[in-house]
């Protein structure tokens, strides 16, 4: 909207019943921000009749009302004729009108798109025209429709029995962390886990508490990883872990403080020392590139000579360690 | 047209001044400090622009717009890579949700069309100070497009010797990251002219 003059032929009388009309709230200020028009939208909504604004600053309407941006839009509105708009992202709201059902999605206040135009009369004075708009119920769909969207997103990134990260996560992830190694130079360990003899219990005891096993073993297992390493269910009762920054020999310690740990704890329901777990270390470095699957398909391998090789161990190549050898 | 660097340096100056006023607004509603600042501006004919704004004939870039009238006519249009505007979102507002919804794009929308209300008033009126006159503009409009369908609505009628193009870089700093973007003022050629006189630069036409 440019700075109009007021010089149409529409009786001012008119032009103020249409802007009572309009479903925005529109108010008018003068160059010394005084309150020059309030429209019947904002008397509704505000509860502040006409007469009660006029003359009024915003401020002295709303006590302890702190609004820098708009002064400095009114400055560049009033001074130079520069149309302003206070968006909802950035600014919320304008005139504080609390909204009925206070706290729908925790917003107390409305939410208002602003837009500040200028205006001159016919002796040259300067206004400007403030419309407000009213996107509270935009925000909310929005902001509902963000909560779905973490959700679904959340949901399609975890396994719903275990809540860690599946398979579709990680492979994301793996691609994503193998391009920062080789670009910026540093170890990723992978360390695949399996629970020794785990379809006995599930023959024995059910399925129900098969499942309550691979809960228990899983929380073993994060306790005893960083909070920047992913453990992913990569199957049944296995289980990939993933350490970035992390060589060889660290990551065989971690191993087999898991290896070590799961056959010195209760998996509840079971008791201590009924399930064991191995595992197979393998690692990335620059001096021995390898793709995501060729780095799970050799910690694979490893899983399965620490199967082979007694259970209850972890094998990392030539650096085999047999949880009896370190405890 | 003679590019006096020194000549070219009195009008980054200038435009300078009037970028930090912007820059304190922002930091005040944004919470953090932000700084801008443009290193380098250049005066080109139309067919110049793209290329000065390194963007390809058939990338979309998005950004602002603002129409002049008064002093100058024209229009003002702060312009960024769509992937330098989600990270000047990110830097400056925080994270946001990357849904695909068009009425949740609207709200990124309308962040970046206010960031860039501050950014074109700030720069047009440091223009009507120093030439002591008045430049009008209208309510911003967010915009994305190819770079020449963006300009061509604003230079429909006028033939190309009467329009000159002012192109600044923009550099936005908040306390974690920093973008760019371009600041592009479509002016009369008149209007550029005595830009340039009242900083004593008539040399560069």
């Amino acid at each position: 909207m440019m700075a109009a003059q007021a010089n149409d032929n529409a009786p001012i009388g008119l032009t103020r019943r249409i802007i009572d009309q309009v479903p925005i709230g529109v108010f008018v200020v003068d160059a010394q921000r005084r309150i020059c028009h309030w429209n019947h939208w904002l008397e509704q909504k505000t509860g502040i009749p006409r007469e009660s604004a006029l003359d009024q600053t915003l401020e002295q309407l709303f006590p302890g009302l702190r609004k820098p941006r708009f002064h400095a839009a009114l400055e560049a509105v009033l001074r130079h004729g520069a149309s302003q708009i206070l968006s909802q992202a950035l600014n919320h709201f304008l005139i504080p009108i609390p909204i009925p059902h206070t706290g729908r999605h925790g917003i107390p206040m409305m939410r208002q798109h602003v837009h500040i135009a200028p205006l001159r009369d016919q002796t040259g004075q300067s206004f400007a025209v403030v419309s407000l708009i009213d996107v509270t119920d935009e925000v909310i769909r929005s902001s509902r429709l963000t909560e779905l969207t973490q959700k679904l997103e959340h949901e399609s990134n975890r396994d719903p029995l275990t809540n860690l990260y599946n398979r579709r996560f990680m492979w994301e992830w793996l691609v994503q962390q193998l391009r920062q190694s080789s670009r910026f130079d540093y170890p990723l360990a992978c360390i695949m886990l399996d629970l020794d003899h785990f379809k006995r219990v599930n023959d024995r005891l059910g399925h129900a508490v098969g499942d309550q096993v691979l809960v228990s073993f899983t929380q073993v297992v994060r306790g005893r990883l960083r909070d920047s390493d992913i453990l992913v269910r990569y199957g049944g009762e296995e289980f990939v872990a993933l350490l970035p920054h992390c060589p060889l020999d660290l990551a065989m310690r971690s191993a087999w403080r898991i290896v070590r740990g799961v056959a010195q704890q209760a998996l509840a329901p079971l008791g201590m020392g009924e399930m064991t777990c191995s595992a197979g270390v393998a690692t990335y470095t620059k001096d021995s590139p390898l793709t995501g699957e060729e780095l799970l398909k050799l910690a694979d391998r490893r899983l399965y000579e620490a199967k082979n090789t007694g259970r209850n161990r972890v094998a990392g190549g030539n650096k085999d360690i047999a949880a009896v050898e370190w405890a | 047209m003679n590019e006096s660097s020194l000549a070219y340096d009195a009008l980054t100056e200038v435009f300078n001044v009037g970028l930090s006023r912007a820059a304190t607004q922002l930091s005040e509603l944004l919470d953090d400090q932000i700084l801008i600042d443009i290193p380098h501006i250049q005066v080109l004919e139309l067919d110049q622009v793209a290329e000065a704004l390194d963007a390809d004939a058939a990338e979309t870039v998005c950004g602002v717009v603002q129409r002049m009238q008064g002093m100058a006519h024209g229009a003002a249009l702060l312009v960024f890579h769509t992937e330098e505007a989600q990270t000047l979102l990110k830097a400056l507002v925080g994270a946001v949700p990357s849904l695909l919804a068009e009425d949740m794009r609207k709200f990124e929308h309308e962040a970046i069309s206010e960031i860039g209300n501050i950014i074109i008033s700030s720069s047009v009126s440091t223009m009507a100070d120093l030439l002591q006159g008045e430049i009008e503009l209208s309510i911003p409009e967010y915009i994305e497009d190819r770079i020449d369908a963006l300009i061509h609505p604003y230079i429909v009628g006028s033939s190309p010797g009467q329009i000159l193009v002012v192109v600044m870089r923009a550099n936005l700093r908040a306390s974690q990251r920093a973008v760019s973007g371009s600041l592009v003022m479509l002016l009369g050629v008149n209007f550029v002219g005595r830009l340039l006189r009242s900083l004593g630069l008539e040399e560069c036409l």
